[in-house]
């Protein structure tokens, strides 16, 4: 952001609506470079509804890039969800459902291969244009030439307008998770601005971060990680409670401490301990999320002895998998489903074959052979270090190599494993994942190493994929999990949550259906941020 | 006096260094399993995006890593040539601005630790050094032996925890405030370097307690060594005061290895302080480094380590020729 | 041995402050923090003594042939000098995440990146020593090669190596605690290292009540070993106790 653009933005802000968004704020963290500007030194005169907060600074850990969806980083979700807050999409998700969003309704193509939507009246982009169906047409176009790293969009085939408000996609076969995976996560960017850009990589033009979301980007610093958002007072479905929303880069063991000592208002952490370390502080609350994550083994099947389902089994009744997450977790266990869809989340089946803790079982199985299985880890992972007795037990020989992240996505890509210690989130929103993983369609950390051949599996997971009924599809998700359940080519050790620590008076959590987007464990739904 | 011959000598033996450490750092971060479209994020918040397997190989022909290893070779060296350090692939900006944005941090917090750990140490050590095996030479010993038995990481975090998680005296993490509001005029540039000191107080002194010792040692040795030159108890029975003898005899004479102490020191600021950077959250080139290695950031982590290890060659071409001036017989250098 | 239980298997709850039966406490698996500083020591020994042998005997060696074998000396020396401005810690960093941290690879490459400084100092001494006015008289009497090297320049080298050597103990011993501090210590050794690596991946560390008994051991003890060493070359020249 030039200085130009953010004295007319600041200006415009404060000249029409009086809001103030830089008035102090906590001791260290007030202010902002803009306040040097003319105009912008004006003493806290309005606050606003539902939020007593003019200011919310939402504490993650790393920089996560520039604000278009081409430069975000998508090293973890941070990124794509402060993009949610400057940019829209068609559909988003709610508390219980997916919702009308950018498009106000939408028809669906029998066959569930062509969808046309509806934009609603009133959009317009943060300079004043409106938001139109030649945008989400330009679109979908552009992201088949740049793709979004987020979320892949190979699926579409066309894009056409038929009126100004109105644009039918047309896709390459029919995509049951297209209103979840796609409408909902992939961002609308104006025309005007992206269209003449040929390398939106390499673009850094002040106009870069124009959106049409409730929130308008006025600076980043890169070296500090650190980026202010202010209101988009003109915002077409309500206006923002809070001016002002900062999102800040806190290392890891500094995160609960500084909303602690009130220089930021929400922070994450992945302990539940925090909730009995915060229980004297009358302040702060704790946030739980649906357990969004898992931690799991991916075994590859085609190597033996893991090619034998009883190997496999029997490892999962050696492992006292409550256990291993109450200590690593530090709260209570919620074991992994072997369904791998999360409990508490909108698919998961409750009915799927159960492992629990036994290890009698586990020798039965493996016919009281001694075998020894490689496992690889990450380097500070503190799972496999209560594995190793737990299997040897059952005469299991657990060899562990150390690796980095990196490393571990690199030998998984290869085949060249047994085993692989992974953790991830993306498994709570459309279960469309449970398809992709095991046909190699994508290429992410945690898709890899995921090696299994079952022809019903397959079936089902194409048929879930192309119905567009949704009775159809549960059935289909359903047995899907059973497969995976009693062949076990990954065994869940157990589902995690996140804890976000937050002060009740900046700022109101909100649990979204299935997580944020595709399953993103993040409270900050920009719903709970605008007035309805 | 310049031995003939000597000068064109050196300078060709640099530049072949220079080449090899250009061609050395093209190659280390290449040999890093993984790949820098895969980021993790860790905290089992790993990457959620479903990265199609196309769009992953249209990425990889977009940052050129599709192609042969001689390839981005040729493409590196001629880009460097031009002066372009290319595009950061974990963060959408050109290398050269990233590494702009950071030199600040880096030069500031280390130059001004290393010219306090100097100034400091060589005090003390020449105070240790006066009498030496009296009481003063003997604590000021100690207490630098201790401190250099806690690696620098400790340190930096006892005094984090003591003095900003305990006292509440200094910020939690930063270089600086961010989006500060300073005012505008000399009271805001000052209440601006107020705000950096304070930010950088812990770090600093962080680097001065882990170097401070060397300089401490070396002036109070040598100091020790010249107690009993002659020339030492000439201006003491002259009757010149302690004080004059110190900064006019003493210091010139020790002033030597200190300096070659310092060289050796200075070369290593573009390096960056990454442990002390880490601990405190400062933005500066180790920082970089550390997150570059993690997101096998190749263009990043090839100028980082470009630009220290091009440091180091400057700072021992140019100690070299200042030794060359100094001392034709080019006695034992410290290592 | 001494250690009361096996570091290896879970014996009392996580992250317990002392008692009786867990002298200090256990760490966030339920593992004997005692125990751990125990076996600890056998690990940091063995890194420290292994990578200082290696080093010191690649410095000596690599000294010697570049002050003697005048082919080899440019070369030599090139190499030590591109090693030294290579920068440190991000150096270590990216080849310990290149081969992974194990116990061996950390040993490899501390042994064989660390010994380019000394190995000038040896070069300089037997360049010295070369000239000196005894060698030139043997030189002068007929004296081989071989022989003015065993007789003449290898003692005058031999006296700095105890020193190069205890230096190298302390490198060995924060570069392993350093890197473990930053991320790169395998989980499931034990070491001192590695007892900090797995205090310091949690993020609540100094929220926690039991923080002092998690840190402090390991700390404790990497500060006594290194005082011992310090206090072994206190007949040395002192201002070499501290110049890495």
């Amino acid at each position: 952001m030039d200085s130009l653009t953010r004295r007319q933005v600041l200006q415009g802000m404060v000249g029409a609506t009086g809001a103030v968004f830089l008035s102090a704020c906590g001791a260290g963290m007030s202010g902002s470079q803009a306040t040097r500007e003319p105009g912008a030194n004006v003493s806290p005169t309005a606050t606003t509804a539902g939020t007593g907060a003019d200011v919310l600074r939402f504490a993650w850990w790393t920089d996560v890039g520039a604000m278009t969806p081409f430069q975000v980083s998508t090293t973890g979700p941070g990124g794509v969800v402060l993009l949610s807050m400057i940019y829209d999409t068609l559909t988003w998700k709610d508390q219980n459902s997916i919702i009308p969003w950018l498009a106000s309704s939408w028809d669906a193509a029998a066959n569930g291969s062509q969808y046309t939507f509806r934009l609603v009246e009133g959009a317009t982009w943060h300079d004043g244009k409106p938001v139109t169906a030649e945008d989400v047409k330009f679109s979908f176009d552009y992201y088949a030439k740049h793709p979004y790293r987020w979320m892949p969009t190979d699926v579409v085939r066309s894009a056409t307008v038929s009126t100004e408000q109105e644009v039918t996609i047309q896709l390459k076969r029919p995509y049951a998770a297209f209103l979840a995976e796609i409408a909902g996560t992939v961002p609308i960017i104006p025309r005007h601005i992206w269209e003449p850009i040929a390398d939106p990589t390499k673009h850094t033009g002040p106009d870069r971060s124009i959106g049409s979301g409730p929130y308008k980007l006025t600076a980043h610093d890169e070296a500090d990680g650190a980026y202010r958002l202010t209101a988009n007072q003109e915002y077409w479905r309500g206006r923002p409670l809070v001016p002002e929303w900062r999102q800040l880069t806190v290392p890891a063991e500094a995160r609960v401490e500084i909303v602690r000592r009130r220089e930021a208002d929400v922070s994450l952490s992945t302990d539940a301990s925090v909730r009995s370390l915060l229980r004297d502080d009358t302040r702060l609350r704790v946030f739980e999320t649906a357990p969004l994550s898992l931690v799991r083994l991916a075994l590859n099947t085609k190597r033996p002895p893991l090619d034998e389902k009883d190997v496999r089994q029997a490892i999962a009744y050696a492992l006292d998998r409550g256990r291993i997450a109450e200590t690593i977790t530090r709260g209570p266990a919620i074991i992994g489903s072997a369904g791998v869809i999360p409990p508490e989340t909108p698919w998961h089946n409750p009915t799927v074959q159960k492992y629990d803790y036994n290890p009698e079982r586990a020798r039965e199985l493996l016919g009281n052979r001694k075998i020894s299985l490689d496992l690889i880890a990450d380097t500070q992972v503190r799972e496999p270090d209560l594995m190793q007795p737990m299997l040897e037990t059952v005469g299991i020989t657990l060899n562990v190599r150390r690796a980095d992240a990196q490393t571990r996505t690199q030998i998984l890509s290869t085949g060249e494993f047994q085993m692989a210690l992974t953790s991830h989130i993306g498994v709570g929103g459309d279960p469309d994942y449970l398809r992709r993983w095991y046909t190699g369609e994508e290429a992410n950390a945690f898709a890899q190493g995921s090696i299994f051949e079952d022809e019903e599996y397959t079936r089902l997971g194409e048929a879930q994929a192309a119905t567009p009924d949704p009775v159809k599809r549960r059935a289909a998700v359903d047995r899907m999990q059973e497969i995976l359940a009693a062949e076990l080519p990954t065994i869940v050790l157990y589902h995690r949550r996140f804890y976000w620590v937050y002060d009740p008076s900046a700022f109101t959590p909100m649990e979204t259906w299935g997580g944020l987007m595709n399953g993103i464990p993040f409270p900050n739904n920009k719903l709970t941020l605008i007035a309805s | 006096m310049i031995v003939r011959g000597e000068l064109p000598r050196l300078t060709m033996r640099y530049l072949l260094l220079a080449v090899a450490v250009v061609l050395l750092n093209f190659f280390i971060p290449r040999l890093l399993p993984g790949n820098p479209l895969t980021g993790s994020a860790g905290d089992g918040l790993d990457v959620a995006a479903p990265l199609s397997a196309v769009a992953q190989e249209q990425l990889r022909a977009y940052y050129h890593l599709d192609e042969p290893m001689n390839g981005q070779l040729a493409s590196y060296l001629s880009d460097l040539v031009h002066g372009d350090l290319g595009w950061s692939i974990s963060r959408p900006a050109p290398v050269a601005a990233l590494l702009v944005a950071r030199l600040p941090w880096t030069l500031g917090l280390l130059l001004s630790a290393l010219l306090i750990s100097a100034v400091a140490g060589t005090a003390l050590g020449v105070l240790a050094g006066w009498f030496p095996g009296r009481g003063r030479d003997r604590l000021l010993i100690s207490v630098t032996a201790a401190l250099s038995a806690i690696p620098e990481f400790l340190i930096a975090i006892g005094l984090l925890l003591a003095f900003a998680i305990g006292l509440e005296w200094f910020p939690l993490l930063g270089g600086r405030s961010v989006f500060p509001d300073f005012g505008s005029g000399v009271a805001g540039s000052a209440r601006q370097i107020l705000d950096i000191g304070w930010h950088l107080t812990l770090p600093a002194t962080t680097l001065v307690l882990a170097s401070a010792a060397g300089f401490l040692l070396i002036a109070r040795d040598a100091t020790a060594a010249v107690q009993s030159e002659p020339w030492l108890v000439v201006a003491r029975a002259k009757g010149l005061p302690e004080r004059q003898i110190a900064l006019g005899h003493v210091l010139p004479n020790i002033a030597l290895p200190l300096l070659t102490f310092f060289a050796l020191r200075l070369g290593a600021v573009l390096g960056g302080a990454l442990v002390v950077e880490r601990v405190f959250g400062v933005p500066g080139l180790g920082l970089l480094a550390f997150e570059a290695i993690r997101a096998r950031d190749y263009p990043v982590l090839q100028a980082l380590f470009l630009l220290s290890s091009l440091g180091v060659l400057v700072v021992n071409f140019g100690t070299e020729l200042v030794y060359l001036r100094l001392d034709r017989r080019r006695g034992p250098r410290l290592g | 041995m001494l250690a009361p239980y096996d570091p290896r298997l879970p014996s009392g709850p996580p992250l317990a402050v002392p008692t009786a039966e867990h002298r200090l406490g256990t760490n966030d698996l339920g593992q004997d923090v005692l125990s751990h500083v125990i076996h600890g020591a056998r690990g940091a020994l063995i890194v420290a003594v292994v990578v200082a042998l290696i080093s010191t005997a690649l410095s000596w060696m690599v000294g010697l042939a570049a002050g003697f074998l005048r082919p080899v000396e440019a070369p030599l020396m090139a190499l030590c000098d591109l090693l030294l401005a290579l920068p440190s810690i991000p150096l270590y960093l990216l080849i310990a995440t290149l081969v992974g941290p194990s116990r061996r690879n950390l040993i490899l490459m501390l042994a064989l990146l660390s010994w380019p400084g000394f190995a000038r100092v040896v070069r300089s001494i037997v360049i010295q020593a070369r000239s000196a006015p005894h060698v030139e008289a043997a030189r002068c009497l007929g004296a081989t090669d071989a022989r003015i090297v065993y007789h003449h320049l290898l003692p005058s080298t031999l006296n700095v190596l105890p020193t190069k050597l205890i230096l190298t103990v302390r490198f060995a011993v924060f570069a392993e605690a350093t890197l473990a501090f930053l991320g790169l210590a395998q989980s499931g050794t034990v070491s001192w290292g590695t007892m900090l690596s797995q205090a310091f991946s949690d993020p609540l560390l100094f929220s926690r009540p039991v923080w002092p008994w998690l840190v402090l051991p390991p700390c404790l003890a990497i500060m006594a070993l290194i005082l011992a060493t310090t206090w072994l070359s206190s007949g040395l020249d002192s201002s070499q106790g501290v110049i890495g």
